[in-house]
C-alpha cells in the first residue's frame, strides 16, 4: 500500500525562459488517489506530462520504480491526443501492439455506445475521454495520470469514469493522479490533496486532515490576535476568516462559531480566489 | 509502430509517384503538341528535380502527420526510447528514398544520361544529403514551409562547404591555387577514383553533424517549444561540424595530394619511339634500346603532342606555375626544351587543349575575352561567350604570333567555336570555324568574317570541300572566293567520324570515307561518286594528312567482354585488314590510331570491376609491337 512508485526530487521544468515547475518534490505510492489542484498555469498539467514522460525535466530527477515502467503508466491528457484520422478500432489495435497488450476490454466503450468504426475526430470530448481511459486501463497501469477531463463528462459518463478509477485503485493497487478544479463530485474520494503554487506543492495532505485543520469564522468584529488566521475575505460588513491550524480548545477559549469548510473552498482559498493570505501555510 | 510508419511512407510515396507520372505525362503531351520529339533528357531533369523534392519531403515529414493528427503527445507516451522512435521514423523513409533513387538511376541510364552534364555524382550525393539534412530538421518548426526554407538554407551552406573542401582537394591534387579551379569541376567529382571516394567521404562527413546532432538532441525531445530543441541541437551541431570539416579536409589532403592529378600520357613517335609525359614537366623519350629523361624544370601538365618535325616535338600543356597554357618544343637531338608561346590564364581558349591546332603552317587557336584592352583582371574569369573572338597563329619556327579580332555575326550564343579547316583562296588564307548551333564561319586573314550556313552537326573540311550535315543528307560544298557553291547533296544518314581527328590542312585529299546508314562508304572527291565499302561495326579514324582507318569491334556496340579489335586501312574503296588486336583479357578495349602506329588500351573487367588501363604500342608499317624497357 505504501510502496513508492515514483519519487520526484527537486524537479525543475519550464518552457523557454519561463520556469513552470521549480524545485518540486513528491512521492507517489501504490493504491492512492492523489488530486492535484492549483490555479491556471500553476504547472499541474506540466507535472503530469513530466510524470508521463512527454516532457523531460530541465533539472532534478524523476525516479520510477520497476513497476512504473512506461508500459505501466497510463496518461489521459486534457488534449486527448490520438491520431485523429484513425478509427477507434485502429487506435485500439495500435495501442495494444505498442504496449504489448494481449486482450482489450471494451466494456466501457460499449456502455457509452462508441462504435469501433467511428473516427477519433468524430467523437465528443466525453467519448474521447472514455476511449483514452479504456486504452490506459488496458495497459493494467500501476500509475494512472488523468489530466483535467472530469468536468467535460456528463453525470452518467463521469460516474463510469470515476468508477473505473476506483476499480483500478481497488483491484490493481494503481496509483491515480488526477488534476481537478471541481471537487463537489469527488469530495470524499481522494486520499491526498496536492495544491500547486509557484512551481511546487504548497499543500500536500489528506483531505480529512485538511478539513479538520481548517475552520471558518464569520463576523463583523476583528479576529482575536491569538487565533491563527491563514486567509481572510471581506463580504460586505462581514469578514470571513480561515483559521489554520485549528484546535478544538479554540472553541472553548474564544466562544466563536468555527464552521467546517468544504474541500473545494479550502483549495479555492489556497489558489487565491478572492482571499487575502495572512501568512504562509 | 513501424507498421504505421511503413504504411504512411508507402501512401506518401504513392502520391509522389502519381504526381511524377502526371508531370511526365504533361511533358510528353507538351512535346506532342509542339511537334517535338519526346526528350528523355528533359524528363530525366524533371524527375531529378522531383526526386530532390521527394528526398526533402521524406526528410521533413517524420512528425508532420503525427502533428497534424494531434498525435504528438500520444506518440511520446508510447513505450519506446526517443532514439528508437527516431529509427522507426528514419528507416522507412530512407528505404523509400533509396528505392526511388535506384528507380531514377535506372531511368537516367536508359533515357537521359546526358541530362546532368556529367554531374550525376553531385546529384546523387545531393539527393541523399538533402534527405539527411531535412531529416535532421524535422522538428525545427511546426510549419512545413518554414521547415523547407531551413532545409534549403542548410543545404546551400552544406553544398558550399562540400564544394569548398572538394575544390581545395583539386588544388592539392593539381598543385595549384584553389582560385584557378573552375567551378565547373564541381560537376566532375568522379574525375578519378580517389576524387570520387574523397567526394563521397566529404559529403558523408559533412552530413554527419546534421544527423548525429539530431539523434543526440532527440534523446531529450519533448513537447517544449521547438526553439528549445533547436538550441540544444545547434550546441551539439557546431563543434561536430568543425570536427567534421577538419576531418574532411584532412582526408581530402591525404588522398588528393598523394594521388596523381594526371595519369602519364604516351605519344607514339616516328622511328618506333615513344614519348612519355609525366607531371610536373617530365618527359621521357623511349626507344627499344633505351630511354632518355628530360626535366623541363617546369610545373607543366602535358596535354597534347601537337606536331612532330624532324628535330622538334611540339607540345601543349598547362603551366601550373602561372596558370597559362603553353606551346613549346622538345629538341629530340639535344633534349633541350623551349616554351614557344604562352596563353594567359585569363584567356578562354576555345575547346581548351583540343582547340590548339596546326594548320599546315602555323599553330592556330581561338580565344575570347570580354574586353579588347589587356584581358581580364587577375582572378576574374572570362565569360566564355564568343560573340567577339580572337584568332591567334603562332609560327613554329620563331614563336612569333599574330592576333586577329572578329566580331561574330551570331551574337553571344557562340560558345566553344571549333576550328575545323584552313585553306587559301587566291593567296589569301582563311580558317573555317564551326559554332555550336552549328553554323559555319569563314575567318579571313584580313579580318573579314563570313557566315557560310548551318549544319546539323559539326561539319568536316577535306579535299577543299566542306561536308555539312542535314537531316537525311550530306551536303558537299565548294567554297568560292565569295560565298559557296553546292556541289552535291547525297541522301542518307551520314557520319564522318570524330571531327577532332581531322587536321586543318587537308586540301590535297582525293577521297574521304564516311558512315552511311551503318555502312562505310567512300566518296570520290573528283566525281562525287559513292561506293559501298563494308559494314560499320566500329569507328572511323582519320589520320592526317589524308589516311583513313577503320577499327572493327568484336561486338557492336562495344561490350565489356570484347576480346579483340580489328584494324583496317581504307584506300581506293577497299577495306584492307592490317591486324587483329587481341586483348589479354576480356574487357573494355580500344585502339588509337595515329600516323606512326597504334596504341591499344585495355581495361580488363574482372567480377564486374574495371581494372586499371594498360597500354601496348604497335608501329607502322608492319604494326610490330614495340617493347620499351622501363615503361610501366
Amino acid at each position: 500500500m505504501n510502496q513508492s512508485l515514483i519519487e520526484v526530487h527537486d524537479l525543475r521544468l519550464g518552457y523557454t525562459r519561463k520556469r513552470v515547475i521549480d524545485g518540486l518534490s513528491v512521492s507517489l505510492r501504490r493504491g492512492e488517489w492523489a488530486v492535484i489542484a492549483g490555479r491556471n498555469g500553476a504547472g499541474k498539467s506540466t507535472l503530469l506530462r513530466a510524470l508521463a514522460g512527454v516532457l523531460l525535466a530541465d533539472g532534478g530527477s524523476i525516479l520510477r520504480s520497476a513497476e512504473a515502467t512506461p508500459e505501466k503508466i497510463g496518461f489521459i491528457s486534457d488534449r486527448f491526443s490520438l491520431f485523429e484520422d484513425w478509427t477507434v478500432t485502429r487506435a485500439i489495435g495500435f495501442h495494444c501492439r505498442a504496449f504489448g497488450i494481449g486482450s482489450f476490454d471494451d466494456g466501457l466503450l460499449r456502455r457509452v455506445g462508441i462504435a469501433g468504426k467511428t473516427r477519433i475526430h468524430d467523437l465528443s470530448a466525453g467519448e474521447r475521454a472514455i476511449v483514452h481511459l479504456s486504452l490506459a486501463l488496458a495497459q493494467r497501469p500501476s500509475l494512472l495520470l488523468v489530466d483535467e477531463v472530469l468536468h467535460v463528462l456528463d453525470p452518467f459518463v463521469r460516474d463510469l469514469f470515476v468508477g473505473a478509477l476506483i476499480e483500478a485503485i481497488a483491484v490493481r493497487q494503481a496509483a491515480v493522479v488526477t488534476v481537478n478544479h471541481v471537487f463537489s463530485e469527488i469530495e470524499r474520494l481522494p486520499d491526498r490533496v496536492l495544491v500547486m503554487e509557484a512551481g511546487r506543492f504548497a499543500v500536500d495532505a489528506p483531505p480529512d486532515e485538511l478539513r479538520a485543520g481548517m475552520k471558518k469564522v464569520i463576523g463583523r468584529e476583528p479576529l482575536p490576535q491569538a487565533l491563527p488566521c491563514l486567509f481572510s475575505r471581506a463580504d460586505g460588513e462581514y469578514k470571513e476568516y480561515f483559521i489554520h491550524p485549528f484546535q478544538e480548545e479554540m472553541r472553548r477559549e474564544h466562544g466563536l462559531d468555527f464552521q467546517d469548510v468544504a474541500l473545494g473552498e479550502i483549495i479555492k482559498a489556497f489558489i487565491g480566489g478572492g482571499y487575502e493570505r495572512k501568512r504562509m501555510a | 509502430m513501424s507498421g504505421k510508419e511503413w504504411r504512411e511512407v508507402g501512401r506518401q510515396s504513392l502520391y509522389f509517384l502519381l504526381a511524377a507520372a502526371g508531370m511526365v505525362l504533361l511533358a510528353i503531351v507538351g512535346d506532342r503538341l509542339s511537334h517535338t520529339p519526346i526528350s528523355g533528357e528533359r524528363i530525366a531533369i524533371l524527375l531529378g528535380l522531383w526526386l530532390l523534392m521527394f528526398s526533402m519531403f521524406m526528410g521533413l515529414s517524420p512528425f508532420a502527420m503525427d502533428s497534424k493528427q494531434k498525435g504528438m503527445e500520444y506518440l511520446l507516451t508510447l513505450p519506446y526510447s526517443r532514439r528508437r522512435l527516431l529509427l522507426i521514423k528514419l528507416l522507412p523513409r530512407l528505404a523509400a528514398v533509396i528505392l526511388f533513387y535506384l528507380a531514377f538511376a535506372a531511368f537516367y541510364g536508359l533515357a537521359g544520361n546526358a541530362a546532368f552534364g556529367g554531374g550525376f555524382t553531385v546529384f546523387s550525393l545531393t539527393c541523399f544529403a538533402l534527405f539527411l539534412i531535412s531529416f535532421s530538421l524535422a522538428v525545427v518548426h511546426e510549419n512545413f514551409i518554414i521547415q523547407s526554407l531551413w532545409a534549403g538554407v542548410a543545404l546551400c551552406g552544406y553544398l558550399a562547404l562540400c564544394l569548398w573542401v572538394c575544390v581545395l582537394g583539386f588544388a592539392w591534387k593539381f598543385d595549384m591555387p584553389a582560385s584557378w579551379i573552375e567551378p565547373r569541376i564541381w560537376a566532375g567529382l568522379s574525375y578519378d577514383t580517389p576524387t570520387l571516394l574523397v567526394s563521397i567521404a566529404v559529403f558523408m562527413l559533412l552530413a554527419t553533424p546534421f544527423i548525429v546532432s539530431f539523434f543526440l538532441a532527440f534523446k531529450k525531445f519533448d513537447l517544449k517549444p521547438a526553439r528549445t530543441f533547436n538550441r540544444r541541437q545547434f550546441r551539439l551541431f557546431l563543434p561536430q561540424l568543425l570536427v567534421a570539416c577538419a576531418v574532411a579536409m584532412g582526408v581530402t589532403y591525404l588522398v588528393q595530394s598523394h594521388s596523381p592529378g594526371w595519369e602519364p600520357r604516351h605519344f607514339l613517335l616516328s622511328g618506333q619511339r615513344l614519348l612519355k609525359a609525366d607531371f610536373p614537366g617530365k618527359l621521357t623519350l623511349f626507344a627499344e634500346d633505351g630511354r632518355r629523361a628530360v626535366d623541363t624544370k617546369s610545373k607543366v601538365s602535358w596535354a597534347r603532342l601537337l606536331l612532330e618535325q624532324e628535330r622538334r616535338l611540339f607540345m601543349s600543356g598547362f603551366d601550373r606555375h602561372d596558370g597559362s597554357r603553353i606551346i613549346g618544343y622538345l629538341d629530340k637531338t639535344d633534349l633541350s626544351w623551349k616554351v614557344l608561346h604562352r596563353i594567359p590564364r585569363t584567356y578562354a581558349v576555345a575547346n581548351g587543349d583540343l582547340g590548339i591546332r596546326f594548320d599546315g603552317a602555323n599553330f592556330v587557336y581561338l580565344y575570347s575575352r570580354p574586353t579588347e584592352q589587356g584581358g581580364l583582371a587577375e582572378g576574374v574569369r572570362p565569360s566564355g561567350a564568343f560573340s567577339a573572338m580572337h584568332l591567334v597563329w603562332v609560327d613554329p619556327a620563331s614563336g612569333q604570333s599574330k592576333t586577329l579580332g572578329f566580331q561574330t555575326p551570331s551574337g553571344g550564343r557562340n560558345n566553344e567555336p571549333w576550328l575545323m579547316g584552313s585553306d587559301e583562296c587566291n593567296g589569301r588564307r582563311y580558317w573555317l570555324v564551326a559554332l555550336r548551333g552549328p553554323s559555319v564561319l569563314r575567318l579571313w586573314a584580313d579580318g573579314r568574317c563570313e557566315e557560310l550556313g548551318l549544319s546539323e552537326r559539326i561539319p568536316v573540311y577535306a579535299g577543299g570541300l566542306l561536308f555539312t550535315f542535314r537531316r537525311g543528307s550530306l551536303v558537299v560544298i565548294r567554297l568560292l572566293e565569295s560565298g559557296i557553291e553546292i556541289v552535291k547533296e547525297i541522301p542518307g544518314n551520314f557520319g564522318m567520324g570524330n571531327p577532332y581527328f581531322f587536321s586543318l590542312g587537308d586540301g590535297q585529299a582525293s577521297e574521304v570515307y564516311a558512315e552511311r546508314d551503318e555502312r562505310i562508304v567512300r566518296i570520290d572527291l573528283a566525281t562525287m561518286s559513292i561506293d559501298d565499302v563494308g559494314p560499320a561495326r566500329g569507328f572511323l579514324h582519320r589520320v592526317p594528312p589524308g589516311d583513313f582507318y577503320f577499327v572493327e569491334f568484336e561486338n557492336w556496340p562495344p561490350q565489356s567482354n570484347d576480346k579483340w579489335n580489328k584494324l583496317y586501312r581504307l584506300k581506293g574503296g577497299r577495306m584492307i585488314l592490317l591486324k587483329q588486336f587481341d586483348f589479354n583479357e576480356a574487357g573494355h578495349g580500344y585502339l588509337i590510331v595515329n600516323a606512326n602506329g597504334v596504341e591499344m588500351i585495355q581495361s580488363p573487367v574482372k567480377d564486374g570491376k574495371v581494372a586499371k588501363a594498360t597500354q601496348r604500342f604497335f608501329a607502322f608499317p608492319d604494326l610490330r609491337e614495340l617493347r620499351f624497357k622501363g615503361l610501366d
